[in-house]
């Protein structure tokens, strides 16, 4: 055997970048993540399950003028010159590879096409069926109540949990803050309890909290437990190691969002991508590969299914559109220095790659043999291994080229 | 398709005492595709058995082939190359294909590596079930497209026995009571009057133990005149 | 022992790759040499090649990848692990020692744990002796 370590040519396929971004959703991150690329030169198409942007109620901002300016930012929209809105849309199906995407869809009853080089899932989850009562609301609906100008209630109690055991977005509790304070400031003399196990109040929502504790609203942190008491009617009994017992009659709970996270999980799968148990979208890594998904140029921004509070979504979004536009400023796309190609003539069509393969690269072609997609594979090998007829091969990790490397690791390590 | 499974390493190893120069045989088809004698498992036996021979100082020479079907004579024709020298040649092909392999090459001694099961299908990737039994005398049309004689561990014909619990059948708790599947199955189809259908007593004559069974299509037999006419080739 | 081991690792591309060169960064010399065979993930890694490198001769031979959940090809580690309980069956019948082969799952910082792999591969091969296949070649 060849004491050399056996090289082979790459196979290379070049794919020309389409410069075109194509954004599923209608909340803040598909906005955000709109207007962020249009800035970087790209056309961006964006299609909207509905007729209008999501209203901003469901986001926690810590003022009243960082929830302005985001509704501003919303409303340029549609009078950015890159930026198509499609309106009514039904995503059918997402086929080709990064670089040459083509999106088949209905908008308003009528078939188009859009070929774009990234795709963003950037739709946020929609809202569970929750029926707490009559007494009791979540937070956006409180939300809803405060703009509107409704009644409010003489007390009013914040208490964390949405009333089911998951779909509960990070930071939900913090969210209460703006609304506790914004209740406070038009009616003085209305009574807030927040009954939450942490705060965390980053950024300007520190200001906030400040505020909210200044203008009276209690806080309950940390250890306490509460119980209706058997006695009274309508009387909550919270039970707190610095305040002791105490008994409050609220008239009005509100309680956390809760989001259904797999509604989402039907377009996930029409674009190639996995959910975990919960429905939720699998992302790579989301802190060192921001919204990068298993099928390279497919980005998800999770959005609310992640956390409640407008900054958080809108770093997510920056950072996503971030991710795709280094990915759209390319020219060319270059795939097949490390890719797995199948021999038919030992091919048994067994299935065994088609159903391993974690990014769908094998198929079986015309001739009822495998064959690889070059722009999928990403090189990992496992089909190679398991080809139980030794069909599949992969360039620069050969069968010769392993067993070469073995050969000289076992006899030349004794030095 | 036929589904087989690998004899243990020690097993095979005991089958080939005696023997030097031993050529390990692979199928590319239904042993390939249930993932026990593909050319790959060839590749792992026969560094086994290397790793064997070096260790017990056996002085075995293995040799690999992989043909696209064991079977058939034309393929396993084309080994005799390899089988030049050799004192005894290892399928790891079903049980047919092991056969082909001795009544092509009749001075050497061909040994079976692989147990052969049954008819199957892969459920899973890496689960195979049998699925039918062979019997030559279908009845699929009745019982809903579930076969009675292997997926009933009694290979009763008109109904579950009183060992049916649960859906389960008495010999063990993961084993679905066929006949439970074919209610179920005639159910959804809406022909639950076909268990109506009383069926008789099974005519064994087309299944198996009683000398192996012979299947002509005439249209593909060569007629005389033909073989005549084509001559030796 | 003084006898020089050979041992030989198959690192993947992210954890493994990354987990050595920390531990050639950071940590002092190990007992005995390593041969480093990386892959782009450990799911290329097969049972032909684990074997190959016993009859070679190798004392004992490790798979490190990432951490179970982290691959970066989201399973190749799995698969590799299945290999290797494949192999210490195969080690095991052949009276070779099963412990000859094992897998270790590591972040790409953690040098320290690969140290200490190798160090448990080491002690394995000090209990079970070396490679008889070893010294012929």
């Amino acid at each position: 055997m060849s004491p050399v370590p056996l090289r082979s040519p790459e196979s290379l396929v070049k794919t020309e970048v389409v410069k075109r971004a194509v954004v599923l959703g209608d909340g803040l991150g598909a906005s955000i993540i709109s207007l962020e690329l249009a800035d970087q030169g790209f056309d961006v198409d964006r299609l909207m399950p509905g007729n209008e942007p999501m209203d901003l109620a469901l986001y926690a901002f810590p003022s009243e003028l960082s929830r302005n300016v985001a509704l501003v930012k919303m409303k340029s929209l549609s009078s950015t010159p890159r930026i198509r809105l499609h309106r009514d849309c039904t995503v059918s199906s997402v086929a080709g590879s990064a670089g040459d995407f083509e999106v088949s869809f209905t908008e308003a009853k009528s078939k188009g096409i859009i070929k774009g080089g990234a795709v963003v899932l950037a739709q946020d989850p929609g809202l569970a069926a929750v029926d707490l009562g009559p007494t009791v609301v979540s937070n956006s609906e409180m939300r809803r109540m405060i703009e509107g100008d409704e009644t409010i209630p003489r007390v009013v109690v914040f208490i964390e949990g949405s009333g089911m055991t998951t779909a509960c977005p990070a930071q939900g509790s913090t969210a209460f803050i703006e609304n506790a304070l914004e209740i406070k400031r038009k009616r003085t003399d209305i009574q807030i309890y927040v009954l939450t196990k942490d705060i965390h109040a980053p950024g300007a929502f520190e200001r906030t909290y400040q505020a909210a504790q200044a203008s009276g609203i209690v806080f309950f942190r940390g250890d306490f437990s509460y119980r209706s008491s058997q006695d009274e009617p309508n009387c909550m009994i919270i039970r707190d190691p610095v305040a002791g017992e105490v008994k409050i009659r609220p008239e009005l709970i509100v309680r956390d969002e809760a989001f259904d996270l797999g509604s989402n999980s039907n377009l996930a799968r029409k674009l190639g991508l996995s959910v975990d148990r919960e429905g939720r979208i699998l992302s790579i890594n989301t802190r060192l590969h921001p919204g990068e998904t298993i099928r390279e140029g497919v980005f998800v921004c999770h959005g609310l299914g992640a956390s409640i509070l407008a900054s958080d979504n809108i770093s997510e979004a920056c950072a996503i559109a971030s991710s795709i536009s280094e990915l759209l400023s390319k020219d060319f796309l270059e795939h097949g220095a490390e890719v797995a190609f199948v021999d038919k003539e030992k091919c048994s069509a067994c299935l065994a790659c088609v159903r391993i393969c974690p990014y769908d690269a094998p198929f079986i072609g015309e001739k009822g043999k495998a064959e690889i997609r070059i722009a999928s594979c990403q090189g990992c090998g496992i089909c190679v291994s398991l080809c139980p007829s030794k069909a599949i091969d992969q360039s620069n990790w050969t069968d010769a080229k392993m067993s070469a490397e073995s050969e000289i690791a076992s006899k030349g390590a004794s030095g | 398709m036929i589904i087989g499974e690998q004899k243990p390493l020690k097993e095979i190893c005991d089958i080939l005492e005696g023997h030097h120069r031993i050529l390990v045989a692979g199928c590319r088809s239904c042993v390939a595709i249930c993932l026990a004698g593909g050319e790959k498992e060839v590749g792992i036996l026969s560094e086994s058995l290397r790793l064997h021979s070096d260790l017990a100082g056996k002085g075995w020479e293995i040799d690999e082939v992989t043909v696209e079907r064991q079977c058939e004579n034309e393929w396993v024709r084309e080994i005799a190359p390899k089988i030049e020298g050799k004192d005894a040649v290892l399928s790891i092909a079903c049980g047919v294909g092991a056969q082909t392999i001795q009544a092509m090459y009749p001075k050497v001694r061909s040994l079976p590596g692989l147990n052969t099961s049954n008819m199957g299908a892969p459920i899973e990737p890496g689960i195979f079930m049998e699925r039918c039994g062979g019997c030559g005398d279908c009845v699929l049309h009745l019982t809903g497209g579930i076969c009675p004689i292997v997926r009933c561990a009694k290979s009763l014909l008109n109904g579950p026995c009183g060992g049916s619990q649960n859906g389960k059948c008495e010999i063990g708790k993961e084993t679905p009571c066929a006949w439970e599947e074919i209610y179920q199955s005639l159910k959804e189809l809406g022909r639950l009057d076909l268990l109506e259908a009383n069926i008789p007593p099974k005519d064994w004559t087309p299944s198996r133990s009683g000398g192996p069974r012979k299947i002509v299509r005439p249209e593909a037999v060569m007629s005389e005149t033909e073989r005549q006419l084509r001559g030796e080739r | 022992m003084s006898q020089t081991k050979r041992i030989i690792a198959y690192c993947c591309e992210h954890g493994g790759m990354g987990a050595a060169e920390r531990a050639a960064k950071e940590q002092s010399q190990f007992a005995s040499d390593v041969v480093i065979i990386s892959v782009e993930c450990l799911g290329r890694v097969d049972l032909l090649h684990l074997l190959q490198a016993f009859r070679e001769g190798a004392d004992a031979v490790f798979v490190a990848g990432c951490l179970e959940k982290n691959c970066h090809h989201l399973y190749g580690n799995v698969e590799a692990r299945k290999k290797v309980d494949q192999a210490k069956r195969v080690l095991d019948s052949l009276g070779l020692g099963g412990d000859r082969a094992e897998m270790f799952n590591l972040a790409s910082n953690q040098g320290l744990e690969f140290k200490q792999s190798v160090d448990i591969m080491i002690g394995r091969v000090e209990r079970l002796g070396p490679n008889p296949l070893g010294a012929k070649k």
